[in-house]
This record gives structure tokens, C-alpha cells and sequence, in this order.
């Protein structure tokens, strides 16, 4: 099991195993943004595909343990469809929200898919969305909606009431420029991927400006269009360091712990595939023994989340697969 | 040779995307096709069996039908050596006859040559769909291709039929020939009118068509229904082509469901055109064929089958002997070419020479680039 | 401003690029010509398409295996990258450079090569031979990867000499022999590809280029009369030195930027159409050291290139066609859904872009057009420009109606057809639109109703003048 560390780190993590494959329907994903996780492990992941391969764009139910349950949604402006779907969340009423930039609406689904209501309209005001990306539900059952090209995050109740706002255009303390990801803390402090700041940004629950993480590059603690962020329960940050192909992890004041830059082995689903296709495990081999690295490696991770058992999972876009970690309790050696 | 009423017609339905062979035409008694598709096999019970060893997909059941009245040729195994599994290059290989090089010319663009050498009719070979497959496409070979025959022609865009009128007038007045501007400019006005020409002529198709039979409203009960409607209209069109949505059955994932969905829309839509020809008394001289670029994996992925080697081909028609014809490839794990597919028994030429010789009466080793001993089903 | 100033603009900018709108053509006026040809000629000096944004809004763009998402990528580039040049060099190189996507099997390859034409199309002809070279799709495509130190074969190395540089013959002699031919193969021998992931399950490993020593064939050979123990750099060293490439560049360049050539396999015998023009660009060849970006300075800024005789002497390419309606109109200035049904256009008009037939690439000129391509032609630029709710055609209404509160017919034809090019066209043609637009009178837009129909009618007005023979030509 591959570890990370980094001398000075003491935290340190296991590489557990990888959920999906590539596929457009069925027992895979295809360019995942977003997945949410409910009861027992089932996973939703959200396949924005594109456009000329419009049977790609849905939700995959389906375990972490590679069950696969069922898919819902298609590609349009119909009740229940997605164009552009950007990130999902559940509530604790296990309902399923659903964020789509190009129609510039929140989804409601339940759990098993039926479609229950939607709301937002296009807009600059208050409580008006242009292009919605990322989503997160407080423990008080406030809806945190990043609204990129308004330079904002917006509350929301759960059925669309605006509650308040908070960010405006700009890179200093507290401003924000296409932001795309959100995770709050569990002590509900809420992280903004600033993502074309570079940076991650920490607010309040009320939207006071806490801290700035980061800066553009690709060094310790530096970031390429971050868009995926989320705290665990020791309040370490995680982020998506999207075109540095990496996650990279901070203490609860910023100090960079550590860096995953994936350990993918193949998946079960990944397993079926090769089985009916033998001159591919062939060309597989073949090319391992070349670079044993690409296929273990994050292309564009775009999502990462944690549980409350120490679980990491890092939607691995480009490679169309999530892969999962765990916290390890005592620092490993590598 | 067969000898039909009036000339001879070839209507051909491409079926993009690679068909799954296996769970199309299937072995129905082989105990290895069970090991194989663990998840996709069809049940037992459910398949319809047309002889003791093969049988029918269960949405096929309309097909069943031609195949009961002996008017269905079912080619088993057809393919060509080393296969391709790349979707453009497979399809390419089909349309031209060019396994080895890339080749530039169609079979059927061909064909067309030879029915109308001085290219008199424009509407020799009518294509359904936008762009032109490779299998019509030869040089100074006009082929209309035409997306939606309800609205082909020129100048679609302009609202309102009279508006519509004048702007085509006015058209064919500005492309009137010989303004003696250049050779280039002079081509272009002898093009636009050729073109106003044949949309002239193909919009009176729809127009003069009256059917009982209702076709599905899918791509293909649509394209299919517009084959009907140029045959039956007349024109002296001899090749009608179209294909199935771009690479619809590429079912690389949930295959059970959408194989399903495929074929009832494809059995359904031939039965259809069929019972449309008969109506007009205009099926006597026309013979469908369809094919697929390749056949799928032997083995099932757990949800659906990805690019395989050879597959099954279909004619159908009142003068195709109906019958299977070819052997069944090997499931045997050491039979499988590349360790994965079924090896082809069957060169698509030899399918191609008797639709040349028999059916359209020309001479086939020209149009495909050499001599195949022809599968007899005429 | 001077209307021979917009005429020039419009010319270059349809030439070195794909069209533009008059707000655009005005403003580059303004700037001044030379300076103009000078920013398309540097494109690092401009700023590009934003590549960030193309990624979060249509992520399946980056390292898609499909080619759908390539071609789709690339014609929003067309359409929208400010280093217009650039682009329409990219696809100069990619109608000279064939390789395409029937072969190769992976739109991430085929996007590779486009972006090595974007880095590479204007700086030497050396670098850009050896990147052609050493690009994978490349190798795979002319069956390099199938030629061994013991096995040759010699696709690549027949090919680079007849249709990537020095071609069959010029001035009525041959060129090279096919002597010439097996040793160029030779020399590239172990110029390979290593083997990459398939594309199950999680997609493949991008194509690298190997060289493998062991296959290289490197004994003593004599290539165009020079002996050595030549490898293929050496081989594309003594090309670049030949009259021959120069006069196929040339030829090559003249009849992508100026005017319609006969096609190259006529070069041989076939005198070009400009020879003085042909000359001065063979000497910047050989004077520059092999520079391309020297030659097209040179092309841009002389008398032949700016001359009124050579405006509207080329017929459109279908993807000029395509990315210059929507210039010109306005349409998917951003990313947006509904490029891909466009983007299939150019394959409707005969030009698969990424896929060309083979190896020799499209044949162009005139024969872009037949019966089938020219319906779709018309269609696609007629449904656009009458379409007046388009941004690039509301501006066309509102300096139409700024030319008076009253235009007659025949100054409402010139209008129209002024902005969208200017276009020339034939007398026959003029006074058929003019007889059309005469049918319904003088145009006013006074009130709500007039400005209604005024619209309409230039709308229409705008349909008949993208159906004629003279708007196939750019």
C-alpha cells in the first residue's frame, strides 16, 4: 500500500482503492464533476460528458464498493435534465441537489432519482445565479451556492429563498474570481476555491474573510485553478489542485501537510473491461512496463471528499474514476 | 442473375456504430456463449429460433417473419482479414474496398458510374442523412445527400413558401449559365443549377406520396421512409443509402437495454418499408442490405461489449433466397482471432459480388478491385 | 475612413485569417496595415483563447480521445482566437501535413499535431519538418512505426520528399529518384513510437515518440547526391536546401494565401500562375534561412498579395466557410452549447477537418464544390446571415440604416453587400438583387413597423447574397 510523507509531515495517508472506468451509461463515469455521497456507501456521481455524447451526461448511482444501482437524468432543459450539471450535495433528508451553470438552476431530485422541484433564475441581483458551481449544506440546512461569474457565494434555503451573500469581483482578501468549489469546516467556517485566483479562500458562516491559502504556481502550497475543496473533521483542508494534476492537503491555519498525486490499481469495473478485452491486457503490460506511473497518477482530480471514518475520495475527472484513501491514525514511514 | 419488372434497385442500411453479431444471430445451443456473456446472454426462453442452432434477438421478432416466408439472407461470419477495430477505418474498408490502403472511391459510387456514366441524373444515388459515407463518393458522381426530404433543397432557411419561391427564382436567374465570367465562376452557376434541379425534382417525392403504413419517428423508420418515397416516386434512382444514428450501436455500456431499443426499431422499420412497397406493388425490385463496420467482443464487460472482428450482415427481399449462408465462427477461446473476437469465414466482397452481378447486373471485380466467389443468394 | 482601406483589411484578414466583422476590420484599419500584418505574424504578442475557460466549460475538449471534441476545440479557436494567423496556419500545415483520424484512431493525437502547427508553423522550416518527424501520429500514420533496419518500408520517407517538401518535380525535371526515396526511408529507420496504454478502461496514455537505436539503419548512404552516414535529421537538412523546397513552399503558400493553383501533382509541368511572386518568396526562403514567418511577412506586405486582382481569387475551404459565418455574424463568440452540430458542417461541404481522404490531402479550389456541397454551403451561410437576431447582423442593420432615412433599392443591395465583405460581384448578379429588392420598393425605418421590415428585409436581402456563386469565393 503506498503511503505518502514528507519528513516534516505528520500526517500521512493509504491509498485504499479506486471506484468507476471509462464509460458513457452503465458500470462507469464519464468526465465526473461532482459526486455526493449518501447512506451505505452509495455514491452519486455526476457525469457532465459532453455534448455529442449526450447519454454520458447523468447521475451514476452506485457503491463504493463498485455496485452498480442505477443512473437518472439526461442531457436538455426539460424538468430533470442537465446542460451543464456542475456539483450535487445530498441534505439529511437524503434529497439530491444539483447545480447546472448553462441553465443556471438547482435541481431537486430524490434519492432515487425521481425529479421533486428546481429553482433560480439568471441573474446579477439578489438571490439570481450566473453559472452555479459549487454546492454545500450547512448543519443549520443553509444552502451555500457559488455563484462563479457573479464573484459571489450566495445562501439559499433549501427550496430557494435567498438568505444572504457574500464576495465580490476582485483578488484581494476576501474577493473572488470564478470561484468553483466549496467545503465547510466542522465548525462551519466555509472555503472557497478561488479558482482563478489561484487560492483558496476562508469565510465565516456569516462571510467575514478569514484567511487566504495559497498562490498561482506549482510548488508547496501553491495552486493551478484549484476547483475542489473540503475540511475534514481534524479541520485539514483538501484541495483539488486541478491543472497541477494533484490534491494537496493543509493543516487548519494553511501550513501545507502534504501532496497525493494518485495510486490507482485497477478497479473491478476496470477488471471487467480488460477480461472481454484481452489484446488490451497485453497493451497494457506493455506500456507498464514503459510508465508505471501514468495509470496510478490524478489527471485533473476535480472533487475530493471525506467521511467521518477518515476516508478520502479524490473524483479523479480525466481518467473517469474516484480514488480512495484513507487517513492513516499514526503517521506512516514511506 | 435475377430478372425483375423494372431495373433493379439497392437500398442500403448501414448499422454505425458495430453490431453485436453474437447477440443478434445467436448460438443458441452453445454453452460457450453462456461462459461469455455472463451478463448480456439473452435467455434461453427468450430467443427465437429460426433452425436448430440459431436464433433470433427477442426484438427481432418482425424480421422473423422474412425469414419465415424465405425472403431473408443471413450472412454469418462477414468481415475481412485483420481486422480493423477502429470505427472510421472499418467503415472506410466497407465503403471502398480497400482493406490494404486508404482508398478515396465508394463501391456504389461506382456503381452509380456505370448506371449513368455522363452523370444525366442527379438522382441516380440519393444518400439519406448529412454528408456523404464514403461508399457513394466518386469523382464527377452526383450524389444527393439529403437530411430531411420533407425540406430539402435550397435556401431552407427562408420562412414563408412564397418568400421561399422567390428567393429560388431569383436564385435560378442569378446561376443562369454562360456568363462567360471564368471558368471557375461559370462551374459554380452549371453546380447551383444542377442542384435547384435536383431538389426541384426530389421535393415532388413527399408530395406525391399517400401510405397506409405508419413508420416509427426515429432516425431510421424516417430515412427509411424516405427511401420508400424516392423509389416510389420514380426518378430512375438506382442505389438509396442511409445509416442508422452515428455510432448507435457502439454499446460499449448497457447493452441490454439499448441492443433492444436498436433492433426492435430496425425490425420494425424493415417490416414497414416492406408492407409500404408491397402497397405500391413496388417491392419486386428492390433488395435491402444492411451491415455494420464490425462485430463486438466475444466476452461481455460486465455491462455492455466493446469493438470486435466479424459480425452479421442481412439482405432482404421478394427475390433474395432466404437462408443462412456462411459459418458461424468459433467461440473456442483458441479460435478467436486476437485472443477476443470472432474470426471472420466470410469476405464482405463476396456479399458485394452478388449484389453486383446477380441483383444490379454489373460487373463486380472492377467496382470492388478483384474477383470474390459470390455467396448465392439470389 | 477610405473604403480601398476596409477593402485591403477585409482581404488580408480573410486571407490570414478567417474573416472578421466591420467593426473589426475597421478597427485593424485604424491600426494600420503594416502594423496589423506585424501582430498576426507574432502571435506570443497577443493574447490567445483562454484556455482556463475552454477547460472548466468544456473539460471533454482537453486530451479528448474523441475527435469530435478536437475538431470542435479547434474550430472555436478558429473562430475566436485573436492569433487569427496562427490558426489559419495551423491548417495550412494540416492540408499539406495529412494525417487523419481514420488511421491514427485518437482525436487526442490528431489535437497534438494541430497544436505542434499552432508552435511551430511559422518559425523555421528545418524545426517544423524534424517536429513532423518526430510526432507519433505522424509515424504511425506513414507506417515509419512498420519501418525496420531490416524491413523497410518506405511510406514516410517517399512522402516527406513528395508531399511534405521538396514534391515531385519542378521547371519540367524531376525532382528526386526513387533511389533517393529507399535512401530517406533508411534513414529513418527507428524513428518510432512506443507503445501507449489502450484505451480501456480509463483511456490511453498520450503517444510518445522512440528512437531505437538498434533499428536505425545507419550505414553510409547517398541522398540527393551528398554521402554520409545520414540519419533523418541529416536528410531534412540537405532537403531544406533545395530550390525545389523553396519552390514548393512557395507554390504552396501562393496558393493558400493569394490565389487558387492547380493542384500539386501539376507543379511539375505547370508554370506558376505568378512567377515574379514565386521568386521573391524563394529568395526570402533562402535569405531568411529557411524562415516561414519571413516569407508570409513578405507575401502579406506585397504588391501581388495586395492587389485587386487576386481579392475573392480563391474558393472558400469549408472551414472558412463555417468559422467565417460565424465571424462574421457573431455566433459562439464564447463558449457555448451547439458547437458541435457546427462543427460538423465543414465534413457536410466535403472537409472532414482532421480526417482529410489521405495523404494528399483535399483537392481545393473549385473543386470544393458539387451539387451536394454547394446546397450545403448555401444553406449553412444563408440560414446564418438571415437570421437578424444574430449580433454581427444587427450591426449590419444599423449601418445600413445609418446611410440615410430612405435608401433606394440598388444603394440597399450595395449596402448589403459592402458589409458583408466587401463582396464583389457580377453585374448579372447586382441587378438581380436589385430587381429583387425593387419588387417591394423603397426601404425606410421610421417608425416601429418600417424598422421591422427594414430588418426583414435585410435579412433576406443578406440570405440571397450568401446563396450566390460569388460569395464561394474569399
Amino acid at each position: 500500500m503506498s503511503t505518502h510523507f514528507f519528513g516534516l509531515s505528520d500526517r500521512t495517508y493509504s491509498y485504499s482503492h479506486s471506484v468507476g472506468r471509462s464509460e458513457f451509461s452503465g458500470t462507469g463515469f464519464r468526465n465526473p464533476v461532482d459526486f455526493a455521497l449518501g447512506a451505505d456507501d452509495v455514491v452519486y456521481v455526476l457525469n457532465r460528458s459532453y455534448e455529442n455524447r449526450p447519454d454520458g451526461i447523468h447521475v451514476t448511482v452506485c457503491t463504493l464498493t463498485e455496485d452498480y444501482i442505477s443512473e437518472f437524468g439526461s442531457y436538455g432543459e426539460a424538468d430533470g435534465q442537465f446542460m451543464w450539471p456542475t456539483s450535487i450535495v445530498m441534505d439529511k433528508d437524503e434529497k439530491l441537489y444539483i447545480a447546472d451553470e448553462w441553465l443556471n438552476r438547482i435541481s431537486v431530485f430524490s434519492k432515487d432519482g425521481e425529479f421533486l422541484s428546481k429553482w433560480g433564475t439568471s441573474g446579477s441581483g439578489d438571490g439570481e445565479l450566473d453559472r452555479p458551481a459549487g454546492l454545500a449544506i450547512s448543519s443549520d440546512q443553509t444552502m451555500f451556492v457559488v455563484d462563479s461569474r457573479n464573484s459571489r457565494v450566495q445562501k439559499f434555503t433549501l427550496d430557494g429563498k435567498f438568505l444572504g451573500k457574500f464576495g465580490s469581483f476582485g483578488s484581494g482578501p476576501g474577493e473572488l474570481n470564478m470561484p468553483w468549489g466549496i467545503g465547510l469546516g466542522p465548525d462551519g467556517s466555509v472555503f472557497v476555491a478561488d479558482w482563478r485566483n489561484d487560492r483558496i479562500q476562508q469565510f465565516t458562516a456569516d462571510g467575514q474573510w478569514q484567511a487566504t491559502f495559497g498562490q498561482s504556481g506549482d510548488g508547496v502550497g501553491q495552486f493551478n485553478r484549484p476547483n475542489g475543496v473540503c475540511v475534514d473533521q481534524d479541520g485539514d483542508v483538501y484541495v483539488a489542485d486541478w491543472m497541477n494534476n494533484r490534491v494537496q492537503i493543509l493543516s487548519p491555519e494553511g501550513r501545507f501537510i502534504n501532496e497525493m498525486s494518485g495510486n490507482h490499481v485497477l478497479s473491478q469495473w476496470g477488471r471487467d473491461k480488460l477480461a472481454s478485452n484481452p489484446d488490451m491486457v497485453r497493451q497494457r503490460a506493455i506500456a507498464m512496463a514503459q510508465d508505471p506511473d501514468f495509470d496510478k497518477k490524478f489527471s485533473h482530480p476535480c472533487a475530493i471528499k471525506t467521511d467521518g471514518q477518515g476516508r478520502i475520495m479524490v473524483l479523479d475527472h480525466t481518467r473517469n474514476r474516484i480514488q480512495l484513501y484513507t487517513k492513516d491514525k499514526e503517521p506512516v514511514l514511506a | 442473375m435475377v430478372s425483375t419488372k423494372k431495373d433493379p434497385v439497392l437500398a442500403v442500411l448501414s448499422l454505425s456504430g458495430g453490431n453485436d453479431g453474437l447477440n443478434t444471430v445467436i448460438p443458441r445451443n452453445s454453452g460457450l456463449y453462456r461462459d461469455f456473456r455472463p451478463t448480456l446472454g439473452i435467455p434461453e426462453d427468450q430467443i427465437i429460433p429460426i433452425n436448430d442452432e440459431l436464433g433470433f434477438h427477442p426484438a427481432m421478432g418482425p424480421l422473423k417473419k422474412f425469414w419465415d416466408q424465405g425472403k431473408l439472407a443471413i450472412f454469418l461470419g462477414i468481415g475481412y482479414a485483420t481486422p480493423s477495430y477502429s470505427h472510421f477505418r472499418s467503415m472506410d474498408i466497407w465503403h471502398t474496398c480497400e482493406p490494404e490502403i486508404i482508398g478515396t472511391e465508394g463501391w456504389l459510387g461506382r456503381a452509380i458510374k456505370d448506371f449513368d456514366p455522363s452523370g444525366e441524373n442527379v438522382l441516380t444515388g440519393v444518400n439519406f442523412g448529412r454528408g456523404l459515407p464514403r461508399a457513394l463518393v466518386k469523382d464527377g458522381v452526383p450524389v444527393a445527400s439529403v437530411g430531411n426530404l420533407e425540406t430539402y433543397g435550397l435556401l431552407t432557411g427562408i420562412d414563408g413558401e412564397s418568400q421561399r419561391n422567390e428567393a429560388l427564382d431569383v436564385f435560378g436567374r442569378m446561376y443562369s449559365p454562360a456568363v462567360g465570367r471564368g471558368a471557375v465562376l461559370d462551374y459554380i452557376h452549371r453546380t447551383g443549377t444542377d442542384a435547384l434541379k435536383g431538389a426541384d425534382i426530389l421535393a415532388t417525392a413527399p408530395d406525391n406520396y399517400t401510405s397506409t403504413v405508419e413508420y416509427s419517428n426515429t432516425a431510421v423508420g424516417q430515412y427509411m421512409k424516405n427511401i420508400a418515397q424516392t423509389h416510389l416516386a420514380g426518378f430512375g434512382t438506382r442505389v438509396l443509402y442511409t445509416t442508422s444514428p452515428y455510432n448507435s450501436f457502439d454499446t460499449h455500456a448497457n447493452q441490454g437495454q439499448l441492443h433492444s431499443g436498436l433492433w426492435s426499431d430496425v425490425s420494425n422499420t424493415v417490416e414497414n418499408f416492406f408492407d409500404d412497397l408491397h402497397e405500391h406493388d413496388a417491392a419486386d425490385n428492390v433488395t435491402l442490405f444492411m451491415f455494420t463496420e464490425f462485430g463486438r467482443r466475444v466476452s461481455d464487460n460486465g455491462s455492455g461489449t466493446d469493438h470486435g472482428a466479424s459480425g452479421i450482415a442481412f439482405a432482404v427481399g421478394d427475390h433474395v433466397k432466404g437462408g443462412v449462408y456462411g459459418e458461424y465462427p468459433s467461440l473456442e477461446p483458441t479460435q478467436q482471432e486476437d485472443g477476443g473476437n470472432l474470426k471472420s469465414s466470410m469476405d464482405f466482397r463476396q456479399v458485394y459480388t452478388s449484389i453486383l452481378e446477380d441483383w444490379l447486373h454489373l460487373d463486380a471485380s472492377p467496382i470492388i478491385g478483384g474477383k470474390f466467389e459470390p455467396v448465392k443468394f439470389f | 475612413m477610405a473604403d480601398q482601406d476596409v477593402a485591403l483589411m477585409a482581404h488580408l484578414l480573410r486571407r490570414a485569417g478567417f474573416g472578421a466583422s466591420r467593426d473589426e476590420i475597421e478597427a485593424k484599419a485604424t491600426q494600420g496595415y503594416d502594423a496589423t500584418v506585424q501582430a498576426l505574424l507574432h502571435p506570443d504578442d497577443q493574447p490567445g483563447v483562454e484556455d482556463d475557460l475552454i477547460m472548466r466549460y468544456q473539460p471533454s475538449y482537453h486530451e479528448a480521445a474523441a475527435i469530435e471534441n478536437n475538431v470542435q476545440s479547434w474550430l472555436y479557436r478558429m473562430i475566436n482566437s485573436p492569433r487569427q494567423l496562427q490558426e489559419k496556419v495551423a491548417l495550412f500545415w494540416h492540408m499539406i501535413f495529412c494525417a487523419g483520424h481514420s488511421k491514427i484512431d485518437s482525436g487526442q493525437e490528431m489535437g497534438i499535431m494541430i497544436q505542434m502547427f499552432r508552435d511551430h508553423g511559422m518559425g523555421s522550416f528545418r524545426d517544423l519538418l524534424l517536429q513532423l518527424s518526430l510526432s507519433p501520429g505522424m509515424m504511425y500514420y506513414l507506417d515509419n512505426s512498420e519501418s525496420h533496419k531490416a524491413n523497410l518500408n518506405e511510406n514516410y520517407g517517399r512522402e516527406l520528399l513528395e508531399l511534405f517538401s521538396l514534391g515531385v518535380g519542378m521547371d519540367e525535371a524531376f525532382n528526386y529518384s526513387e533511389d533517393d526515396v529507399k535512401v530517406c526511408a533508411r534513414a529513418f529507420t527507428g524513428w518510432n513510437v512506443a507503445p501507449a496504454y489502450p484505451p480501456f478502461p480509463y483511456g490511453r496514455s498520450p503517444w510518445e515518440f522512440r528512437f531505437d537505436p538498434a533499428d536505425h539503419d545507419d550505414s553510409e548512404k547517398t541522398f540527393l547526391g551528398e554521402t554520409g552516414n545520414w540519419d533523418g535529421s541529416d536528410i531534412i537538412d540537405i532537403v531544406c536546401k533545395q530550390p525545389a523546397t523553396a519552390r514548393f513552399l512557395a507554390r504552396h503558400m501562393y496558393n493558400y494565401f493569394v490565389a487558387d493553383e492547380p493542384q500539386i501533382p501539376a507543379w511539375r509541368l505547370t508554370p506558376p500562375r505568378d512567377e515574379a511572386a514565386i521568386k521573391m518568396l524563394e529568395k526570402t526562403y533562402f535569405d531568411s534561412g529557411y524562415n516561414i514567418g519571413a516569407m508570409l511577412e513578405v507575401l502579406f506586405t506585397s504588391d501581388f498579395f495586395k492587389s485587386e486582382d487576386v481579392r475573392y481569387a480563391k474558393v472558400k475551404s469549408p472551414a472558412e466557410v463555417v468559422a467565417g459565418t460565424l465571424r462574421l455574424v457573431g455566433d459562439h463568440r464564447e463558449i457555448m452549447p451547439g458547437l458541435f452540430e457546427i462543427s460538423q458542417e465543414p465534413k457536410y461541404m466535403g472537409m472532414d477537418l482532421m480526417n482529410p481522404p489521405t495523404v494528399e490531402g483535399w483537392h481545393t479550389g473549385r473543386e470544393w464544390i458539387d451539387s451536394g456541397t454547394l446546397v450545403e454551403r448555401i444553406n449553412f451561410a444563408s440560414d446564418y446571415l438571415g437570421n437578424t437576431e444574430m449580433p454581427g447582423i444587427k450591426d449590419i442593420v444599423n449601418r445600413l440604416a445609418a446611410m440615410g432615412g430612405s435608401l433606394t433599392p440598388a444603394d440597399f443591395v450595395d449596402g448589403c453587400l459592402d458589409l458583408v465583405g466587401p463582396l464583389l460581384v457580377g453585374n448579372d448578379t447586382r441587378e438581380e438583387l436589385t430587381a429583387h429588392a425593387q419588387k417591394s420598393g423603397e426601404l425606410s425605418h421610421g417608425s416601429d413597423a418600417e424598422r421591422a421590415e427594414f430588418t426583414r428585409r435585410t435579412g433576406e436581402m443578406l440570405q440571397m447574397i450568401a446563396a450566390t456563386a460569388e460569395f464561394q469565393f474569399g
